[in-house]
């Protein structure tokens, strides 16, 4: 771990929010690296007689849902697909971004103008429109699929805000005199402006997995995304049961209590890279 | 300033280029025939190529793009596949019910969640700023959808005091005036509340920024210093410049509020542009698809314009640009 990183996080964890966002998220991954491993199987009891939609009781803490599987083991089995699918999306988002951001910082000219200008075209074009349309491509998207489309719409702002960091950074003293010392063009654009552009990138990108994973639940319950019977939260609140709570309660909470742990730290990640508005 | 008038009102009309360009080959990059849902009612070869002709689908792409732009330009949407019905009508149908939905939520973000950012800002680090932080983050967590559905256990099949869907009862039309915006306004609680709710975080943390950084401001201390009531100094002070970059939020709502609905108007059954959206993609209806989002995108653009305007309108500093 780079020293600045070390640092950002540790400056993370002296704020109680962040502390509390890294704790719960901490317990949230573990979760999804050992908890279905923990649990019935999800798929166990399907159609076992008189198991249909019990509600939340011994043997069955979050209840049953109509095709009489725990709903506990598929919250925590979904605890691994969310997290991963929006992490995944996001590192691809995350390059992408900062890629085209760095590009059009660094070069200037007309390819930043056709840069920012098609970024300003893809912002305007509202994200859940391209995405419904994208998904309903395939008849049941497959899971790289789905994470290539996610990524592949989420790196606009990400693109935009490198940009403006990488413009400021080329004017810093230590850039030019690096130049006049000849030095080459990519060593400016990966020695001096990418360490530097990192910090943003890192907070937008931890916002951009709750985001993303509002949006995966979000496709799933429009029945787009992920398909049953994958345990993903969104598909479990997409085949609710109206007069049985339970089956749409956990898993949306299971959503808000992950979202809220990620942008916790990302909110802490924030006002330790700039700590004006802390 | 007429200059960067110029070139704003250039740039917008740059981005609205492009915004077409891309809608209009991301919806052709759909496979399969869009008249394939025709075709599934046992049509015959030379009927579905009759109707293929009709919309124009038998030309090439870029004359179909072409007939597509002065189509645009002439204020023609082109005719919905499902409904057989011009796009513009259709649409102009359902905006009125999501400017109203979208109307509220505004509504309620620029003057709760102004004021409340505008508290935090002012008592910060205070118990009541963590409360309001914690509390507008949660809200920002949650699906939409799926606060909806549990507002609708809770008000409309628990409760029962709140209708769970639609935006009229089924006898609505027989009733006085009166009573009709009474069961309209009873319609649109649960609605506007779970928009509002997942929303309101957006508004606070921006006003919350903005009033910060006035508070830190010189002429905050001075006067405070020249020993203003703190009354006088926020309101007639601060809060007037910090209101400023709220205005241009403007610009980022419209996309917020337009992803909102397609979520919360299908959870309401809301009969607004966003359930229209949901539909067209269902019947792979793509000149209305194409519609719904051209309106919207267009709206953000304009939005944006209209935000820099008023920032331009607001601070004189600008004025000399």
């Amino acid at each position: 771990m780079s020293p600045g990183l070390r640092a950002l996080l540790a400056d993370v964890w002296r704020r109680p929010s962040g502390r509390a966002g890294l704790l719960i998220l901490a317990g949230l991954v573990l979760t999804g690296l050992v908890g279905p491993y923990l649990v019935v199987d999800p798929f166990a009891m399907v159609d076992a007689v008189g198991h249909r939609l019990l509600p939340p009781g011994p043997g069955h803490p979050f209840g049953t849902d109509n095709l009489s599987r725990d709903i506990l083991a598929r919250v925590v089995n979904g605890a691994r697909i969310s997290l991963s699918v929006a992490t995944l999306a996001v590192l691809l988002s995350a390059t992408v971004g900062t890629a085209v951001g760095l590009c059009a910082g660094f070069f200037g000219g007309w390819p930043d103008v056709l840069l920012m200008r098609s970024v300003d075209a893809a912002l305007a074009i509202p994200r859940i429109f391209v995405l419904l349309l994208l998904v309903a491509l395939w008849e049941q998207i497959p899971l790289p699929a789905l994470i290539a489309v996610l990524g592949f719409t989420s790196w606009f702002g990400t693109s935009r805000l490198v940009r403006a960091e990488a413009l400021r950074i080329r004017e810093e003293p230590f850039v030019k005199s690096a130049e006049a010392l000849g030095a080459s063009r990519r060593r400016i654009i990966f020695r001096h402006l990418l360490p530097n552009v990192l910090g943003p990138v890192l907070v937008s990108a931890t916002l951009g997995v709750g985001d993303l994973i509002l949006v995966e639940a979000g496709l799933s319950y429009f029945g787009l995304g992920m398909h049953p019977p994958t345990p993903s939260w969104g598909a479990m609140i997409h085949e609710m049961v109206a007069s049985a709570p339970w089956t749409y309660l956990f898993p949306g909470l299971a959503i808000v209590t992950t979202v809220l742990s990620v942008n916790l730290v990302g909110e802490a990640l924030r006002d330790a890279v700039d700590p004006r508005n802390a | 300033m007429i200059r960067w008038l110029a070139g704003r009102l250039a740039q917008a009309l740059v981005t609205l280029a492009l915004v077409t360009i891309i809608t209009f080959f991301l919806m052709r990059l759909a496979p399969g025939d869009p008249m394939a849902p025709v075709g599934d009612r046992q049509m015959s070869e030379r009927e579905v190529l009759a109707l293929r002709a009709i919309y124009g689908l038998d030309q090439p792409l870029y004359r179909q793009f072409t007939a597509y732009v002065s189509g645009l330009l002439h204020g023609d949407l082109g005719t919905s596949f499902s409904q057989r019905r011009p796009v513009a009508t259709v649409v102009a149908e359902r905006l009125p019910a999501t400017l109203l939905l979208g109307g509220c939520v505004l509504f309620i973000n620029f003057t709760l969640g102004v004021w409340l950012g505008a508290r935090q800002a002012v008592r910060r680090g205070s118990r009541f700023d963590h409360l309001a932080s914690t509390l507008s983050l949660s809200g920002y967590a949650m699906p939409s959808f799926w606060l909806g559905m549990l507002l609708i256990w809770l008000f409309a099949i628990h409760f029962k005091v709140l209708p769970a869907s639609g935006m009229r009862d089924l006898f609505a039309a027989e009733l006085p005036p009166a009573r009709r915006a009474l069961d309209l306004l009873r319609h649109l609680v649960l609605p506007v509340t779970t928009l509002s709710l997942v929303t309101l975080a957006i508004t606070m943390r921006h006003q919350r920024s903005a009033m910060l950084e006035v508070l830190r401001l010189d002429y905050v201390r001075t006067a405070r210093a020249k020993g203003l009531p703190e009354r006088v100094v926020l309101r007639r002070h601060a809060w007037r410049n910090a209101i400023f970059p709220t205005v241009t939020l403007l610009g980022l709502w419209l996309p917020v509020i337009a992803t909102g609905a397609v979520f919360v108007e299908a959870v309401f059954s809301w009969p607004g542009l966003g359930s229209l959206a949901q539909d067209a993609i269902g019947n792979r209806d793509y000149p209305l698809l194409m519609g719904t989002s051209m309106l919207t995108s267009t709206a953000v653009v304009i939005g944006g314009l209209l935000a820099d305007l008023g920032y331009l309108l607001l601070d004189p500093r600008l004025h000399r640009r």
